[in-house]
């Protein structure tokens, strides 16, 4: 169970890490602002 | 579990139990029965979605367990197996070790069996609910090798895979919720109503959102799509499909919607991989659950095995010596101290004691027991010393039986079930056709052209439907229900007589050792001979018939210390009485058709006999060489608790009614001290029989209650036979339901239980069904967002589950 939980932790910690390393990257350069964010359907 | 044994042979039909994994609902259930019914060789085949079991009837000589387990994995499931290493002795050449695999493969149940020459180890696949590992170092035995388990490393391997499944979905669960938390929040900030809350950046990005989904979609999500590849490659469809199809409906769409960012760098709309994730994690939540509240179900079983004593004190070469209980073989000499358990059923050698039989019998005032009666195992020895004498050891005894009887019960089918199946069977599809109409109506009439829209009521649709718990409605009921019966010393044989027997109007009892103890008493003599010399002749004809009367009344010659000759010839004439020959002399004893069936005038006795008989005394006249010689009478006693549970099934609404081979004065003053208002007396064994039919004939539900061999007829010919008794005899194999306790007020308590049962089915199937066909429309019409439907379904599970375990706490 141990297992499961931290593979789910380290995963998420790693997709997040990698998003927030690509934007920073990605920004600095150009400075641009556009940003990526989702319109999420309204339930 | 690993010991359930459920074989039988019956000429060359053999029935085996085996543990299935891998079933999700009724549908999967339905078709490993259709299966299996297919195959060439089996005549019946009952899987139990609840317990996860398939029993299966089969032509021994035509097939085998392993074509059986064979069929199962075509289907898409799996047969539980274990492996069992055994040290093999006396192996001299590469012959002896095919002789012992071929030895070994022959066993029914032994599925691969290897056997390595060089190591003297036999390693053996095998069905454990088929055969035992007992069984088959009996075989290696009969072949003439020795046998014996590798105990250290291979015992380990025995965990019940029920544990293991909860503790894999339990871990599969915290995954798939860590990473659909996110996701869900990303949901959540996007409600008019939570605008105000913080929702990180990453976690609204389509590219992060389908990382986190994906894991879940395919490594949680694995389960339902192997699941559906293997229902639907059998041609059918389960919940597994409707699943699959739901959350990779709204995975796919979310995954080309993400695509379509590609370049164009922002924005995304409508994204649904929190709807697939967070269906995902609400179905493992609700499998989760209901594993844990299946197991539960099974805790009757548990506690039954629990009862028996671990280990046993045994003489053997005038040596104490205490041993493992299965170590124990018949005819053993055993010593039980005062607290210890009886090991097995057995009769006391030496010593006097009170014994505790309530977790048998029921009966909390402990019975005396001394030199010469029988004890059963698991009851508790409160204050002697015995010695006692192995009579019944391992699937013999009382306890056994009681484990096999509850177990089979748990895992039949009640006819009700039918329904449910039925249902479940066709489900799917139809479930899929409402699915895509609605699909289309919603794109091309409510909101045309809106993809998202009509793929959200789709999904929602698919899920909301799931025939789970139709599926779980009546096999945990039958589990709760038949498993606290038993705890209350009532064993109905399976599920179709816990449903029968609520419909039951009238209750026939049989007299003696029924209504009354079943122990009469010698009370009178009158005879114009010398009572001794009487006396001598009646008890040494008597001697040879097993019927209690007679006992009684060889019991009571014996007190008197008179001797008792040999007999040389003795015919038993069932309903009539006994003729003997005694020192040359024939003796007949029994009824007044006795004598007349013989010629024998006592038409001066009569008087004499009738005042007897209205004091409810049983009669029984002697004549000697064709010539009357006088009577003898003896009179059984009311069980203490008969007149109030007589009245307790009049309360309920019974016709109850006595019957008894005795004459009808006799009868009817017994039935008058017992409350019985309606007596069918001068009834022979054979008549029984008929006089339930009688009773159905007129349209009654008729109950018959017995305890002896010659009940055995009508208990088999009414519609729920009641056996009384510790359930060894033929009674038990012809009635339905044993009634471990002596106690009348079983009666009423099994036809309490089986409305109980009942009402408890009907409340499952009533919420199965109406959550399916409420939720359906609601999700039509778009009322029910696709993870609500998610929780709905696991909830409808869960709470059908836990609805049976009710049955678990009822009062009798």
């Amino acid at each position: 169970m141990k297992k499961w939980a931290l593979s789910a932790i380290v995963y998420l910690l790693v997709v997040v890490g990698v998003y927030y390393a690509y934007t920073g990257l990605a920004e600095s350069p150009t400075d641009s602002s556009g940003h990526t964010n989702t319109d999420q359907h309204e339930e | 579990m690993s010991e359930k044994m459920a074989e039988k042979a019956a000429g060359n039909t053999a029935e085996n139990q085996f543990q299935i994994t891998g079933m999700t609902c009724a549908a999967c259930a339905t078709r490993i029965e259709k299966g299996l019914k297919k195959m060439e060789g089996v005549q019946e085949a009952n899987v139990n979605l609840a317990l996860e079991t398939a029993t299966v009837k089969y032509d021994a000589a035509a097939m085998s367990a392993l074509e059986i387990q064979k069929k199962v994995r075509d289907l898409g499931y799996d047969v539980v197996t274990e492996k069992q290493e055994l040290d093999i002795t006396g192996m001299t050449c590469a012959a002896c070790a095919t002789r012992i695999e071929k030895g070994l493969s022959k066993l029914d149940g032994v599925l691969n069996a290897n056997v390595n020459l060089a190591l003297e180890k036999a390693s053996v696949e095998y069905n454990p609910a088929a055969v035992s590992v007992k069984e088959m170092i009996q075989k290696v035995e009969n072949l003439g090798y020795g046998a014996i388990v590798k105990s250290d490393e291979t015992k380990q391997e025995t965990v019940d895979h029920r544990q293991k499944e909860i503790i894999k979905q339990q871990g599969k669960f915290i995954f798939s919720a860590i990473l659909s938390i996110p996701l869900l929040w990303a949901m959540v900030g996007h409600f008019s109503f939570t605008s105000s809350l913080y929702v990180p950046e990453a976690v609204m990005n389509p590219w992060v959102q389908m990382l986190l989904a994906t894991p879940v979609q395919f490594i949680i999500g694995k389960q339902f799509y192997v699941g559906a590849y293997k229902a639907l490659k059998n041609k059918s469809a389960n919940m597994d499909v409707l699943v699959a199809l739901g959350t990779s409906a709204a995975y796919f769409y979310s995954v080309y919607l993400t695509l379509q960012t590609i370049g164009k760098g922002t924005h995304s709309v409508g994204l649904y991989f929190e709807t697939s994730a967070v269906l995902i994690t609400l179905i493992i939540l609700g499998k989760l659950f209901e594993a844990r509240a299946k197991g539960r179900s099974s805790e009757a079983i548990k506690k039954l095995m629990g009862l028996q004593a671990k280990t046993a004190t045994v003489v053997r070469n005038g040596e104490e010596m205490t041993i493992p209980l299965e170590d124990v073989v018949n005819e053993d000499i055993l010593l039980v101290k005062p607290g210890e358990k009886i090991p097995v059923d057995g009769e006391i050698l030496e010593g006097t004691s009170a014994l505790d039989e309530s977790m048998i019998t029921g009966e909390s005032v402990p019975v005396d027991k001394t030199v010469g009666d029988t004890v059963i195992g698991a009851t508790i020895n409160k204050n002697g010393f015995l010695k006692m004498k192995a009579t019944k050891v391992g699937k013999e005894t009382a306890l056994a039986q009681i484990i096999k009887v509850v177990e089979e019960a748990q895992g039949s089918k009640a006819p009700i079930q039918r329904l449910a199946d039925s249902i479940s069977g066709v489900f799917v599809p139809i479930v899929v056709g409402i699915a895509m109409i609605t699909f289309l109506i919603w794109y091309i009439w409510v909101d045309p052209g809106n993809f998202a829209e009509a793929l959200e009521k789709l999904i929602a649709v698919l899920v909301i439907a799931c025939p789970c718990a139709l599926g779980l409605a009546t096999p945990t009921s039958i589990m709760a229900g038949s498993g606290r019966a038993a705890e209350y010393g009532i064993l109905f044989k399976g599920g179709e007589h816990l449903e029968m027997t609520h419909r039951i109007n009238t209750v026939i009892l049989d007299k003696t050792g029924t209504i009354t103890n079943g122990k009469p008493v010698l009370t009178d003599v009158v005879t114009d001979l010398a009572e001794a010399e009487f006396l001598s002749l009646v008890g040494s004809a008597e001697k040879q018939s097993e019927h209690p009367l007679a006992q009684a009344i060889v019991a009571g010659i014996k007190e008197r210390s008179i001797e008792l000759s040999e007999v040389s010839q003795f015919e038993n004439i069932p309903g009539y009485g006994i003729k003997a020959a005694v020192n040359g002399r024939e003796v007949l004893v029994g009824t007044r058709r006795l004598m007349k069936r013989f010629n024998v005038e006592i038409d001066g006795m009569l008087d004499v006999m009738e005042d007897l008989e209205k004091q409810g005394k049983t009669a029984m006249l002697t004549a000697v060489d064709g010539v009357y010689a006088g009577l003898v009478a003896v009179a059984d006693t009311i069980k203490e608790t008969s007149t109030e549970a007589i009245k307790r099934m009049k309360d309920m609404g019974l016709e109850v009614i006595m019957i008894t081979g005795d004459n009808q004065q006799t009868a009817t003053a017994i039935a008058k001290e017992a409350g019985v208002d309606s007596v069918i007396a001068e009834v022979l064994p054979e008549g029984k029989a008929e006089e339930v039919k009688k009773l159905q004939a007129q349209g009654k539900k008729v109950a018959m209650v017995g305890d002896g061999i010659n009940d055995a007829p009508a208990l088999a010919v009414a519609d729920i036979g009641m056996a009384i008794g510790t359930g060894t005899d033929v009674a038990m194999e012809a009635a339905d339901i044993t009634l471990i306790r002596g106690d009348l007020n079983s009666i009423a308590d099994s036809i309490l239980m089986s409305h109980k049962t009942i009402r408890n089915i009907k409340q499952n199937l009533f919420w199965a069904l109406a959550y399916n066909t409420i939720g359906i429309p609601i999700a039509a019409i778009g009322f029910l967002a696709p993870w609500l439907a998610g929780a709905a379904m696991a909830f409808s599970s869960v709470s059908v589950v836990l609805n049976a375990l009710r049955l678990q706490k009822v009062k009798l």
